[in-house]
Formats: C-alpha cells, sequence, structure tokens
C-alpha cells in the first residue's frame, strides 16, 4: 500500500472496479450453477432474480473502468502522485509493514496478475455474449472467474489483513485538493456508461430474415426440409451452451423462416449426437415395476428422457429469454422454491411470452409442438408438488397422451397398460415396443396396440421394459394444439420443421409480426437443463 | 497483523458456516385447509401422496370420489345418462323396491355391457365401498359447486386441480331432477341439473345426455379428519 494519498479519478475508478467485480463474481456464480450443481451449495450468499442484466451491466461498468485505467496510465495525466500528505495522518505507524521488500513483490505481482485475469475476463465474457464460436468459453470465463475470487482474496483480502481499517482510508479518501475534476470525471463516465450499454445492446441482436413464399407453395412438415424453399432462405447461427448432455455443454443451432401470408415456417437445426427417446421407461424389477430415472423426483431428469427443442417468442427483446429467467431455488419469495435450485421462468410485467415445445417422443409422433407460454407468475396452488411460476401450458380441449404409471414413486410404480399380447411368451410384449426410423426405441404406447394391466397376469421378467408415454388420442385439441412439427434425427443432428398461423386469435398466443424477438433452447435427453444464448434474434421480413 | 489476519479467518470461517448451514430451501408440502386426500380404505395421506381414492372437504363435511385415468369404474372418461331411484333416499342401501326416473344406458364406459347411466356408477361404487363408505349419490347442485373454483387459470376446469385431477371441462350430473327443459331440449320436457366445469354454469339437460359424474357421501360423525 503506497504511502500517497490518491486521487478522486483514481478512487473512483478503483470503487467501480470493485463494485463491478464483486458484483460480477457473485451473479457469475449464480450462473455456473447452471454448468457445476455443486456450485447450489453456496446458494446462501449469492443473488437470485433477474441477474443477466445486473451481469452486463457491470461488465460494461468494469470494461469501461479498465479502458479508462489504461488510458490513465498511459497518458499519466489523472493522478497526482505526490499530494501532500495531510498533517493529521500520519503514515509511519503502519508503514512498517512495507519494509519487507518480498511483500511489496507479492503485491506488485498479485496486481499484475489481478490485471491480466480482468483483461482475460473481460475477453472471455464478452466472446460468450456475443456467441463466439470457441469451445467451452463458459468453462475458461468460470476459470478466470475463479482466479478473479483469488485476485479479490490476494489483493484485496491481503491488502486489508495487512494494513487493516488504514487500507480503506487510503483508498477511498481522496487527497484535499483532488475534487477538482468531479463533476467531468463523474458525468463522463456515465455517459461512456450510457454510451457502452446502448452499444451492447444494439450490438446484441441477431436478426433472422423471414422469406415470403407464395400461399401455393407447398411445405411437407417431415423433418427433412427438402423444399427448395428452405435451400433458398437465409440461415442464421446461433451457439447456445450451458445444457446438460451436450459437449461442452454447447450446440449450435441454424434458424431459417418463411412466410406465406398466413402462416409462419420456422426450420431448426442443431447437433446432437444421440437420438434420445428413451423417455422414462418401465422397468420389471425384483421388487415390480419402477420407473428408471436420474432426477425426475425433483424434476430435473438428466439420463432416461427425450430430446427436445423450444422456441420463445417475445414483443419484448431484453436479454435472458425475454427478461423471463429469474435464478435462484426462490427467486419469488412469496411463492415455492423450486426443486432443481436453478429458477423459475416468469413475466413480471405480465406480458405473455410465446413458448414452442417440441418433444421427440411425447409430441413429435402426433406432428405437433407443445404450444405453451410464459406469463404473470401464478400463485402456488394447495397440493401441487411442482410448481412452475410463469411457465403453462395453452389450455386444451382434450388429448392426447398420459404417462404410463398409476402413481409416479420413485420406490415403484403399477403401470396403466402394456403391449398387447400376441402370444404365450412371457416377454414377447416387449418386443411390441416401437423403434424410430434410426431404430432407437421409443417411449410410445399407441392405445390400441395395449391391454389394461393387471399384475395377476403380468407377462413380464425382471429386465424387461416397456413405453412410459400412453397416446389416449391421436392429439391435443384446442390452442395447445396451435403449432404443428415434425423433427427427424440423422447423422448427428435434428431437423424439425414447425409451421403455426400468424395469428392464432389466443390470448396465449403472440401474433408473429416484423420485430418479434425470439430465443431457442435444445434439450439432450434432459427435462429442464437445456442450452441457452444471451442475445435476441428478432425476426425481419425479407425485402 | 495476526490480530488482523484472524479476524479475516473468522470472517471467512462465517461466511462458511452460513452458506453451509443454509443449503438451498426443498419443496415442502403444506397441508391444505379445506381437502385432503383418502386412500381406498378412508385412511387420510400426505398432501404428496397418491393415488387417492376420495377426498374429503373439511368445509362442508362431504366426500367427494376421485376420478381417475386409469380405466377403472372412476375413470374420468367415463359418461353416464341420469337415471336414478325415486324417490332418491340418501340413506338406503337397497334399490329393489326403489321406481326409477331418468333414461338408463346411454352413457359411455367400458366396465358394463350395456352402455352406462349413473345407477351403475353408484351401485358399483357402493358395492365396493369405496372409502370404506357404503352412501354413495349424486351431489345437488349446491354442493356440486361447492367445488367450483374460478381462481385457476383460464382454460383449465373450475376445480383444484391437486385434489380433482382429470376433470372434465364439461357437464357433471347433480341428482336434482325433474327439470323443465328448454331450447332445442323444450320436446324432452323434462331433464336433471348438471354442473358446467367449463364456465361454472347450471342448466337443465335431457336425461339421455351423456355428462360426468362425480359421486359424494358424507363423512360419518365418528370419521377421523386427522391428517396423518
Amino acid at each position: 500500500m503506497p504511502s500517497r494519498q490518491k486521487t478522486f479519478f483514481w478512487i473512483f475508478l478503483h470503487t467501480l472496479a470493485i463494485l463491478c467485480v464483486i458484483t460480477q463474481v457473485f451473479t457469475g456464480l449464480r450462473f455456473s450453477v447452471f454448468r457445476f450443481d455443486n456450485l447450489l451449495s453456496l446458494s446462501a450468499i449469492l443473488p437470485q432474480g433477474a441477474l443477466h442484466n445486473v451481469h452486463i451491466m457491470s461488465g460494461v461498468g468494469l470494461t469501461l473502468t479498465a479502458i479508462a485505467y489504461v488510458l490513465y496510465r498511459f497518458w499519466g495525466t489523472m493522478t497526482t502522485r505526490q499530494l501532500r500528505t495531510p498533517a493529521s495522518f500520519n503514515p509511519s505507524k503502519w508503514r512498517i509493514d512495507l519494509t519487507g521488500s518480498s511483500i511489496k513483490l507479492f503485491n506488485l505481482w498479485v496486481i499484475r496478475l489481478g490485471y491480466l485475469v480482468t483483461t482475460c475476463i473481460l475477453i472471455s465474457g464478452w466472446l460468450l455474449y456475443f456467441d463466439a464460436s470457441i469451445d467451452s468459453i463458459d468453462f475458461i470465463h468460470f476459470i478466470l472467474a475463479l482466479c478473479m475470487v483469488g485476485y479479490l482474496f490476494f489483493h484485496g483480502g491481503f491488502t486489508l489483513i495487512q494494513f487493516g481499517y488504514q487500507a480503506a482510508v487510503t483508498i477511498f479518501k481522496p487527497g484535499t485538493t483532488a475534487y477538482r475534476h468531479i463533476f467531468s470525471i463523474v458525468v463522463s463516465f456515465l455517459l461512456c456508461f450510457v454510451i457502452g450499454l446502448y452499444f451492447i445492446s444494439f450490438q446484441s441482436i441477431q436478426t433472422l430474415f423471414v422469406r415470403t413464399v407464395s400461399p401455393t407453395t407447398i411445405i411437407n412438415i417431415d423433418g427433412k426440409a427438402e423444399e427448395h424453399v428452405w435451400h433458398d432462405a437465409q440461415s442464421i447461427e446461433v451457439k447456445t451452451h450451458g445444457g446438460a448432455n451436450f459437449e461442452n455443454g454447447q450446440t449450435t443451432v441454424s434458424l431459417k423462416a418463411l412466410q406465406n401470408g398466413s402462416e409462419i415456417f420456422m426450420l431448426a437445426q442443431w447437433q446432437d449426437s444421440s437420438e434420445s427417446l428413451n423417455h422414462l421407461p418401465l422397468e420389471k424389477t425384483e421388487q415390480g415395476w419402477a420407473v428408471r430415472s436420474q432426477g425426475f423426483y425433483q424434476f430435473d431428469e438428466k439420463k432416461y428422457y427425450e430430446d427436445k427443442f423450444a422456441i420463445l417468442l417475445s414483443t419484448k427483446c431484453e436479454m435472458a429469454a425475454a427478461g423471463t429467467a429469474h435464478l435462484g431455488p426462490q427467486p419469488l419469495k412469496d411463492q415455492p422454491p423450486n426443486w432443481h435450485g436453478r429458477g423459475y421462468h416468469y413475466a413480471e410485467d405480465g406480458e405473455t411470452r410465446d413458448l414452442w415445445h417440441w418433444k421427440a417422443v411425447r409430441t413429435n409422433g402426433m406432428i405437433l409442438v407443445d404450444d405453451n407460454y410464459i406469463g404473470r407468475p401464478e400463485k402456488a396452488l394447495d397440493g401441487q408438488r411442482r410448481y412452475t411460476a410463469g411457465y403453462y401450458p395453452d389450455s386444451k380441449e382434450s388429448g392426447a397422451y398420459i404417462m404410463n404409471w398409476q402413481w409416479y414413486s420413485p420406490n415403484g410404480i403399477t403401470p396403466k397398460r402394456i403391449p398387447s399380447i400376441k402370444n404365450s411368451e412371457p416377454s414377447a410384449a416387449s418386443t411390441d415396443q416401437t423403434f424410430s426410423e434410426n431404430g432407437h426405441p421409443s417411449s410410445v404406447l399407441p392405445w390400441f396396440d395395449t391391454q389394461a394391466y393387471k399384475t395377476s397376469k403380468d407377462p413380464y421378467i425382471v429386465g424387461d421394459t416397456i413405453p412410459s408415454v400412453l397416446m389416449r388420442s391421436n392429439r391435443f385439441e384446442g390452442d395447445r394444439a396451435d403449432v404443428r412439427g415434425f423433427g427427424v434425427w440423422k447423422n448427428g443432428q435434428w431437423t424439425l420443421e414447425m409451421v403455426r398461423k400468424l395469428n392464432t386469435g389466443s390470448q396465449y398466443d403472440l401474433p408473429i409480426e416484423e420485430g418479434l424477438c425470439m430465443w431457442v433452447s435444445a434439450f439432450d435427453h434432459a427435462q429442464t437443463h437445456h442450452t441457452r444464448h444471451h442475445r435476441p434474434i428478432q425476426l425481419q421480413w425479407e425485402k | 497483523m495476526k490480530q488482523r489476519l484472524l479476524i479475516g479467518a473468522i470472517l471467512f470461517i462465517i461466511i462458511a458456516a452460513y452458506a453451509a448451514l443454509n443449503p438451498p430451501p426443498i419443496p415442502q408440502p403444506i397441508a391444505s385447509d379445506r381437502f385432503i386426500k383418502l386412500d381406498a380404505s378412508g385412511m387420510p395421506m400426505d398432501i404428496w401422496a397418491g393415488p387417492w381414492a376420495c377426498i374429503l372437504d373439511q368445509k362442508t363435511g362431504l366426500i367427494w370420489e376421485n376420478k381417475t385415468d386409469n380405466e377403472n369404474i372412476h375413470d374420468a372418461y367415463w359418461t353416464y345418462s341420469w337415471f336414478n331411484q325415486y324417490p332418491i333416499i340418501k340413506e338406503s342401501e337397497s334399490l329393489q323396491d326403489a321406481s326409477f326416473k331418468g333414461t338408463p344406458n346411454k352413457g359411455d364406459c367400458y366396465f358394463e355391457e350395456e352402455r352406462c347411466d349413473t345407477l351403475d356408477l353408484i351401485q358399483r361404487t357402493r358395492t365396493h365401498q369405496l372409502c370404506g363408505l357404503k352412501h354413495w349419490r349424486l351431489p345437488s347442485t349446491e354442493e356440486l359447486q361447492s367445488l367450483l373454483d374460478h381462481s385457476v387459470r383460464i382454460g383449465e376446469a373450475l376445480i383444484q386441480p391437486a385434489f380433482f385431477p382429470h376433470t372434465k371441462k364439461g357437464d357433471y350430473w347433480t341428482s336434482d331432477f325433474d327439470k323443465d327443459l328448454t331450447g332445442v331440449y323444450q320436446h324432452l320436457k323434462f331433464g336433471a341439473l348438471a354442473v358446467n366445469f367449463k364456465d361454472g354454469s347450471v342448466k337443465p339437460i335431457p336425461y339421455q345426455n351423456a355428462a360426468f359424474v362425480r359421486l359424494v357421501t358424507e363423512a360419518s360423525k365418528n370419521f377421523n379428519i386427522s391428517q396423518p
């Protein structure tokens, strides 16, 4: 700790850096829970709620602080290095700790490493924000954040231990002649901050151009995208990250869109090394039937689950899924916590965000996408075990799938139905399981290919499995069936075609029009742990 | 400096201990102040437990049949024409001497060789002694209306979903009969009242209509309503 007093500008920058770094570290660690479940143990000291804006704003603040500090050091005009020490100030009492040259050297190198870490973390953070195509960029950013925690300890903590409250006096109390430029400094910085935020928000939007096609153009919703109109449409690629089971948690989503005046067609393709259709299979065990699962009881299945894909549409273009991502175990203090600790989706402003949720097992066979929405957080209902805040399906009149158990318990279940027995072989029924085009088993049982389960006539042996999804009718009817879609997995990639009326008239759907923003997420056999991206995608009609 | 080091270490330990002693909250069941699930023998169940056979309404003292989706006689998909003993004697266990009102066998279900009516469900439920009770019957209009809950999300059936799952957004029969029919049904003269769980309306519909049913009975005086 140098004995000289600091200028206001130095104190201003240093204080800003402290605030921004602490904000970054704590909000960043909350984000890291998505990748490292163990970090949930720190949950009590981490913030909750809509943190993305806070993280990005503090990132802008830290970036400007870093730039200003570089300029300050470069020109050397913004500090008074030899301000007169006030008479009341007697550093001799604590300067004694500085006599050790090794401590000085240690402090010097800690600060130099701090500069390096700060530079790297800002670069990796902005690369992450702008969805740079760098593998493991979120992991690199996380490691740098841990380095920053180390820096806070060795620089801030060590200085405080070394010098006590005198250190705080020094870094927060300017010299007597240092106030000359307070106004211009603060105003200049605020101006830069606002310009920085504007630049970030302007740069943050990606545009998906929607090509107009003739109403007579036929587009089959078959997951093949072989129509020539798809080849002519512009595509964008969106790097998504933070999802369970994907390599490095990442997958790149390619998007195209067409409209014919009454309908919009969407084409999404994303990498996924496995076609996951083994959705919570029912297995005969020594103790009876059980659901194969790993996390389903906590609504966070990550092993025996179908692949999924989601599109969120909003008239708002805020970060973090139109401002609906609220992180932490209990972001709503007067409502129940969530089971997985990651957070809830809800819209504080109460405006509906449309959500299309395609499911490789439960909706693909119906050639449907589950039409959902995110709205105002609902009040938790008595007896409700899973509270979903603002995330709900659109209403339906009837249909379509039900789960093939009387009541779910991690300790065992009783199936409702089993595949129709076609001969007397005890395990022959399990061969009735359906398979995808790629030969992968599917956890779907068509109702009329099954018979009611009776314990006394159970033909299965230990180890046999049957599907968990019963199709009681062939599709949803009502609002929930507004989006049609079909996906096909081939060579490590899902291709999903979707279509919906531009305006369905439903209060839970948004009319599709220019300027609408959207986000996409992929799920690799994970129930809720999906990938995400920061910047919204805005729809523009191709001229 | 040693003192400050000690203070720093203590501070660190306090923060670490605070984090360790305050793990993320886990959702906890909150008992309803109105409804209690009952198993097939009539014993109260935990609020998150299942499957349950009946629901005790502590507000009215009524016990309701729980509907299912497992194809047993209580499956919510089954529909029934209105057909009941006349006069309706709630406590009667014998139907042999009763006269009948309504239209038999116009509903749809799998558990009858012929088609279904309300009396089929009543008789079977009494025979099975659902929840250990014998006096199952159709609810009155007021009783059925007491289940209407307009606080649910728009588009959902107007009833507490966590206790009354599988409820259809359609007409449910009441025991109130001999009601004048109007409009397109006028030529059929009389019908019974039904409560609609889509919009909460009450209207007379012809006996021959296929509508849903949720049976009810009274909790006996010595019924144990203490929760598990």
